[in-house]
């Protein structure tokens, strides 16, 4: 009884051992493999200056990117006047611009590698392409890409519409540097049943005097971000006058929100960064380059100027699950 | 390792305006991310620069529109309640006084106040003159108050503190307004205002009627301190071009109060005001700013008048008694004594936000004084001064967590320079966080009436029969030293605020009366002069929490600790006096206000303040005071309403300033009618 209890362990014993060593010869070429299959990947970040918005930003990415199981990164952060250097010393994989101004140095150098521009609006982007590689198909044919800021205006429309469902009349206000979107902006009003009610202010322009009326006449307003004289110079009437006509405004920035706009859609840092790092993650090295609209948002509201305007908001989940069910 | 922390979708608009970059470079015709960065609006009492509260080198109270409905202020200065470290008080019912942290006299002088910018201290009394003021509180968009000394923005007079109303845009409102109060001690305040615009001139202008009859008479005291004053006001605005702005105000105002302690005399007070700034953005986001105005008030005073013979029968039996009668009679006060002030004040100011991480606000100004009082100067002929001020600040962003201000002014009058200056670092503990150590040396300029009163009863031109009060010819500018540490925190999805501010201020040559022996009927005259030294050390915080739009809470609590001296008399011998006991030790505030959803306000406001010997006042016990005040909004054919019921001071009497300055409860009813 005894005996062939000791045989019994002593088979069972041998049983895991031997499993274990199964396991083990098993396990040895996948442990050694692994530094063989996981990818490299060398990502230099060329920031516009060293401020808290684009170190951020970098920063945000890389943690996001920390830990991938496909790849390993390396990061190296540098301001654009030292790209040169950088590029020949680090010999990146991709280079990601961080703002307009590094996006201009980049591009300016044309590189051999695929560059990501982020933080950078639509209309620098499409004007920096056109500069240094002649069109945006071609800068795309060059590897070059980018994630544009700006959100896209039909989500702000969106929005407005959320907010306001029995609104008839949008006021869009462009500046010189919007003026040529116009056409698209209408059409996009009019797709979302609104009548467009555009204006155009001019650096030379009585603001006061051309908004007044548009405003007067509209059901919601929507002023698309332009040039920072003409931001700054028009916020401040478009708020005033919004007031007085109990004119609702949609704006792209949270401290015009906190100004007396009533609604704001936005690409805050995470958002940025969060499609950053999905974007380098994905990417293959054999791809085109694209132009990316802004995939996150961030919408903020101001109740006190919804309490002035007599204006039910839901909560900031309501409006954020209509806008993704796109 | 990762200093700076980030919360989850940090708001990009957060980040400093420094940030924005320059289009130029890269072309005009586009956006930049700068373009979508760049902030809207701040605050910019401190430093003139448009600043978050986080970078401000100083503690900032703002009270905003809503504050201002929730409160059952009747008057501006019944809102500086709600200031922590501001006293508020009534020297009469219709003069009222307002100091921060001390040496809140009769008339207080160590605190710059601005309406738009304007400086509305005047100098023939050193002081403010708020019935004058002519802002209906309908008219407030928000009112900025910079707790602590704030010399390099607002100069000298901003010694103590300084506050700035800022009126609303002539764009918030349009067509008619009506307003209308009335209720206990006979209040009866009424306004018409209208908004428009000729041509692409928006304006507003305002019609204001504000009477009451004072406090009640103190046992059998006749206390004549009511007022009733007539304001016009106008306010336009003229954008020509997108980068430029043009605003232009004036009022005239018309009052008739009664002042003094036990016998309220009448004051007529008529004043006029021109004011003009012109703004120039420029496309790198440089601001020019060009400043002018123009304050003039004119005084009378109606007083019984006096003769020679029947002021002589009030002295005691003497031979120079006897001798004086031999002279005829005549009148050695006149029953009417009139004065002026005058002020013209230009400023050109820059402000730099082109570059990373520094911002910079330069300017020169150009001051006029005049003043004109044979009571206080001993003259028809009136005074002048012409004063120069240089001044720059700036903010520089060190690092993620650290931003550093400066700032200093020179000014220059016909007889002195002088320089004040200010640092300060503010330092990110943590998101929403911030601690803020700042260090303060502040001069302040003796005024015209401080370094030239020369006020003498007089026989005739060469017999002095009282000499009242005389300047001392080498009087210096007050000194401030100060201290503070502060932390400004906002929780709760910035629901909650919360500011705490500790100090230490040190005041030195502080301007005042000391007694010398002088040869005229009473033997003595007191002397204007460097007389006082003060130290204040204290704590003061406030917390402001608003969950939804419908609910308010702010709450303030600040102690002070003021102990100093007093040289009271040169002659025959020195004696000084301690002045312990000249700030209230305690003082609290609470204001909480709810809102339904039909737009029924209900709103709470308490005040208590510990006992305290006013200077130039009197000792007087501490007191609670609890207002209340129910308001409901209609909106009836396009038309807005709204009637409120006030209750000031919901329980028994207390005092103001004097012993026979009793506040009894007082019931307003209020009405509000705009018609578009």
């Amino acid at each position: 009884m005894l005996y062939a209890a000791i045989l019994s362990k002593f088979q069972c014993l041998i049983k895991t051992q031997a499993l274990v060593v199964v396991l083990f010869f098993l396990t040895i070429p996948i442990v050694s493999a692994t530094p063989n299959d996981t990818k490299q990947s060398r990502v230099l970040f060329v920031i516009s200056k060293q401020a808290a918005v684009y170190s951020d930003l970098t920063k945000l990415v890389q943690r996001n990117l920390h830990g991938q199981a496909e790849t390993v990164y390396q990061f190296v952060t540098d301001v654009e006047r030292n790209f040169a250097s950088r590029n020949l010393n680090f010999k990146p994989d991709l280079i990601v611009t961080v703002g307009a101004i590094a996006s201009e140095t980049v591009m300016k150098s044309k590189p051999a590698q695929p560059v990501l521009s982020v933080l950078i609006t639509d209309s620098a982007f499409n004007l920096l392409t056109k500069k240094y590689y002649g069109s945006n198909a071609q800068a795309y044919a060059a590897r070059v890409s980018a994630i544009c800021l700006d959100q896209p205006f039909q989500r702000s429309i969106k929005l407005a519409k959320l907010i306001l469902p029995e609104a008839k009349i949008a006021g869009v206000m462009t500046g010189p540097s919007s003026k040529q979107r116009q056409y698209d902006l209408s059409q996009s009003l009019t797709d979302a049943s609104l009548v467009p009610n555009i204006v155009n202010i001019g650096l030379e322009d009585n603001p006061v005097h051309i908004l007044g009326p548009i405003i007067k006449s509209s059901d919601v307003f929507i002023p698309v971000p332009d040039n920072r004289l003409v931001n700054i110079a028009t916020a401040k009437w478009i708020l005033q006058l919004s007031y007085r006509y109990k004119v609702p405004v949609i704006v792209y920035s949270k401290t015009y929100l906190e100004a007396g706009a009533l609604a704001a859609i936005y690409s805050s840092v995470e958002n940025i960064a969060q499609q950053t790092a999905e974007f380098i993650d994905s990417r293959s090295n054999g791809d085109n380059g694209g132009s990316h609209a802004a995939a996150y948002f961030s919408i903020r509201f101001n109740s006190s100027v919804a309490t002035n305007l007599n204006i039910d908001l839901e909560n900031e989940q309501f409006y954020r699950a209509a806008l993704e069910a796109d | 390792m990762v200093f700076k922390i980030i919360k989850k979708n940090t708001p990009l608009l957060l980040c400093p305006a420094a940030l924005v970059i320059s289009a130029v470079a890269l072309g005009d015709s586009m956006v930049t991310e700068g373009d979508l960065l760049v902030d809207i609006q701040r605050v910019n009492s401190v430093t003139h620069m448009d600043q978050t509260l986080p970078e401000t080198p100083a503690s900032v109270t703002i009270i905003d529109r809503r504050m201002i409905d929730a409160s059952p202020a009747v008057d501006v200065v019944d809102l500086l309640r709600m200031v922590p470290g501001l006293q508020t008080y009534f020297v009469n019912a219709n003069r009222p006084g307002v100091t921060y942290h001390t040496l809140g006299n009769s008339y207080p002088r160590r605190l710059e106040v601005k309406v738009d910018g304007r400086s509305v201290y005047e100098s023939l009394f050193s002081s403010v003159e708020w019935t004058t003021l002519g802002v209906d509180l309908a008219d407030i968009d928000h009112i900025e108050v910079v707790r602590g000394a704030n010399a390099p923005a607002d100069g000298s007079n901003a010694f103590l503190a300084s506050i700035n109303i800022i009126t609303r845009s002539p764009l918030i409102d349009s067509g008619w307004n009506l307003r209308g109060e009335g209720g206990s001690n006979s209040i009866r305040n009424g306004s018409l205002s209208y908004a428009g615009a000729a041509e692409e001139l928006n304006y507003r202008a305002r019609l204001s009627y504000r009477s009451n009859e004072g406090f009640d008479n103190f046992d059998n005291l006749i206390l004549d301190d009511g007022a009733e004053t007539i304001t016009l006001s106008f306010k336009g605005l003229w954008t020509p071009s997108a980068s430029d702005s043009l605003e232009l105000k004036f009022g005239v105002s018309d009052s008739d109060i009664g002042v003094g302690k036990r016998d309220s005399i009448p004051r007529k007070l008529d004043y006029q005001y021109q004011h003009l700034q012109w703004d120039h953005l420029t496309e790198k986001g440089n601001k020019y700013q060009f400043i002018a105005y123009h304050n003039l008030l004119e005084i009378t005073d109606y007083d019984e008048p006096l003769g020679f013979h029947k002021a002589l029968a009030e002295l005691p039996d003497s031979p120079s008694k006897t001798a004086l009668l031999q002279l005829p009679d005549k009148l050695i006060i006149d029953g009417e004594s009139n004065g002026e002030s005058e002020r013209w004040d230009t400023e050109f100011r820059t402000l730099f936000n082109q570059w990373d991480d520094f911002r910079a606000v330069t300017g020169i100004g150009l001051r006029f004084d005049r003043v004109k009082s044979e009571d206080f100067f001993d003259s028809q002929d009136g005074i002048s001064k012409t004063s120069f001020r240089a001044y720059a600040n700036f903010q520089w962003t060190a690092s993620d967590r650290n931003v550093l201000n400066g700032g200093v002014i020179r000014e220059h009058d016909d007889s002195e320079t002088f320089s004040s200056f200010r640092v300060a670092s503010n330092f990110q503990l943590a998101d929403n966080q911030t601690l803020r150590l700042a260090f303060n040396r502040g001069y302040r300029a003796p005024t015209l009436l401080e370094s030239n009163q020369t006020t003498y009863i007089r026989y005739n031109e060469d017999m002095i029969l009282d000499g009242s009060i005389v300047s001392d010819p080498d009087i210096n500018p007050e000194q401030l030293t100060s201290t503070e540490i502060g932390y400004m925190g906002s929780f709760l999805n910035a629901s909650l605020s919360i500011d705490l501010r500790i100090f230490n201020e040190k005041l030195r040559d502080v301007i005042g009366e000391r007694r010398e022996q002088y040869a005229d009927l009473d033997g003595q005259i007191n002397i204007r002069d460097n007389t006082e030294s003060i130290d204040v050390q204290g704590a003061e915080w406030q917390a402001q929490y608003r969950p939804n739009n419908n609910f308010l809470v702010n709450a303030s609590y600040s102690y002070v600790k003021s102990n100093g001296e007093r040289l009271w008399r040169s002659t025959p011998y020195v004696e000084y006096r301690s002045l312990e006991d000249n700030s209230p030790g305690h003082s609290a505030g609470l204001l909480v206000n709810y809102t339904t959803d039909d737009r029924l306000s209900l709103s709470t406001m308490i005040n208590y303040q510990s006992g305290m010997r006013h200077p130039q006042g009197s000792v007087l016990d501490n007191y609670t005071r609890v207002d209340l005040k129910a308001a409901k909004k209609f909106d009836l054919n396009n038309t807005d309403m709204e009637v409120s019921f006030t209750v000031q001071n919901a329980g028994s009497d207390y005092f103001e300033f004097y012993e026979i300055n009793a506040f009894k409860t007082r019931y307003i009813f209020g009405f509000e009618i705009g018609f578009p």
